[in-house]
Order: structure tokens, then C-alpha cells, then sequence
């Protein structure tokens, strides 16, 4: 049984499952300074993006199946804020996450954090999905591989 | 300047536009730091989060607000290899773990 299921038998019969991943696509890099904004370009994620869609079809599996309903979506950019590339770089490399990241996006950022002061921000955008519990319990013959 | 996530409280706002979470009793599965479990387990009756993390939950449990540390339980554990109980939640939250 793998984890979708056994939240699924963990919540009562009018349970809820919120859940809140990354969009299947690449994370955005700004420089804030003031009120200027400043794009400079995508961070490759692409194993962390076909995890994602991994994970998604595991979930649309399970909707099919009758053990979840989708009842509403938001979707919105996480933003997170860091005083240097440095900073942004230990975070995501304590975290583990994969990714790559032009040499050149990296210069460009650490040139105008130099000399303008500002915030590096990282755009991440996310679905955050409520979904209702259906059914009891799996039929039978239903096997989550 | 430390590290800031969700400044402007967009996740904060979708979450509490999906599930109200007034009364109830939620599993938070992978709950890392406690970062997404800190926004909405005011109004709940209890929370049981779990990270695979140990350092994470280190983290959580050394940053629980005094005035949660009653209702939110944090356990360093695989959801596939943990006992939790049946139908007994009325929210489950995946947050960034799907």
C-alpha cells in the first residue's frame, strides 16, 4: 500500500486531503530591489519535475478509482526570499534538491545584488488541491502498483 | 536578512480558502520543519505531522509555539511504515511530499 492509500484509510469518511506540490515546471530567479524587479531566467528542475509528474498521475490513478474526488484548486507563486546567492544555494543544496543553474544567471544575480543591495527570489509556482474522500475502502481487486 | 518563504502569504491564503480547519483532527505527511504546519494548527483540535527528516523534526519540535505544543504532535517516521490510526482524520495535508 503505498502513502495516497493509507492517508486514504486513515481519514474518516468525510476526510478531506489538502495537497500543496510544485507545478511540473521550472522555478524562476529574480532580483527585487525596490520596486524593481528583475527576471533573470529558469532553473533547470527537470528530475524534480518528472517526479511530479509522477506523482500526479499516481494521485489521477487514484481519483479514477474512486478513492478520491477533486473539489477545488488555487494556484499561486511561492516566493522565497534570500540576501545572497550564497544563502540561496546552501538552502537547496541542505535541502537535497536537484537543479542546475546557468553559470551566467549566477553571475548576473551576485553583479546587481553588489551593487544595488536587494533580495535574490526564487518564483516557485504551486497547485494546492482539496480533495474530498470517496468510498470506503479500495475494491478488492485493486492493487496501488 | 535571513531567509524569508511566502513574504507576501500566498500559500497561507490558498490554504485557508480550501479547508477550514477549525475542530479538526489532522495528518500532516511531510511536515519538514513545521513551516505549512504552523498556518493552520491554531484552529485545530490536534495534528499529528510526520517527517522522515530527523533533523526536520528536530527543528519543528524546538519551534513549536507555547500555545501549540498541547495539540500538535510531531514524529520522525515513513507514513508507509508507521501505525496511525483508521478513519479517525478528517484532514490529511501533502504538503510538498506528493
Amino acid at each position: 500500500m503505498d502513502a495516497l492509500s493509507r492517508i486514504h484509510s486513515s481519514l474518516r469518511a468525510s476526510g478531506v486531503l489538502l495537497d500543496l506540490h510544485p507545478q511540473p515546471e521550472n522555478s524562476r530567479l529574480e532580483i527585487w530591489q525596490g520596486n524593481r524587479i528583475s527576471p533573470l531566467g529558469e532553473i533547470d528542475q527537470q528530475q524534480e519535475i518528472q517526479e511530479i509528474e509522477y506523482a500526479e498521475s499516481r494521485l489521477a490513478e487514484l481519483e479514477e478509482r474512486g478513492l478520491y474526488a477533486t473539489d477545488s484548486q488555487r494556484f499561486f507563486d511561492l516566493l522565497e526570499h534570500h540576501p545572497s546567492v550564497e544563502s540561496w544555494l546552501q538552502r537547496w543544496a541542505e535541502e537535497g534538491w536537484q537543479f542546475a543553474v546557468d553559470d551566467e544567471v549566477l553571475k548576473s544575480a551576485r553583479e546587481l545584488l553588489q551593487a544595488g543591495g536587494g533580495d535574490l527570489v526564487i518564483r516557485e509556482p504551486i497547485r494546492a488541491t482539496r480533495l474530498n474522500r470517496r468510498r470506503e475502502t479500495a475494491p478488492d481487486n485493486w492493487s496501488p502498483n | 536578512m535571513s531567509v524569508s518563504v511566502d513574504p507576501d502569504g500566498a500559500e497561507i491564503s490558498a490554504i485557508h480558502e480550501l479547508v477550514d480547519f477549525r475542530g479538526v483532527r489532522v495528518l500532516e505527511v511531510g511536515c519538514g520543519d513545521g513551516r505549512v504546519t504552523w498556518r493552520y494548527a491554531e484552529t485545530a483540535v490536534s495534528v499529528l505531522a510526520l517527517d522522515v527528516n530527523e533533523q526536520k523534526i528536530f527543528q519543528a519540535v524546538e519551534q513549536t509555539p507555547e500555545g501549540l505544543r498541547s495539540k500538535v504532535t510531531f514524529i520522525v517516521a515513513d507514513v508507509n511504515h508507521v501505525d496511525i490510526p483508521q478513519d479517525f482524520f478528517d484532514v490529511a495535508v501533502l504538503s510538498h511530499s506528493l
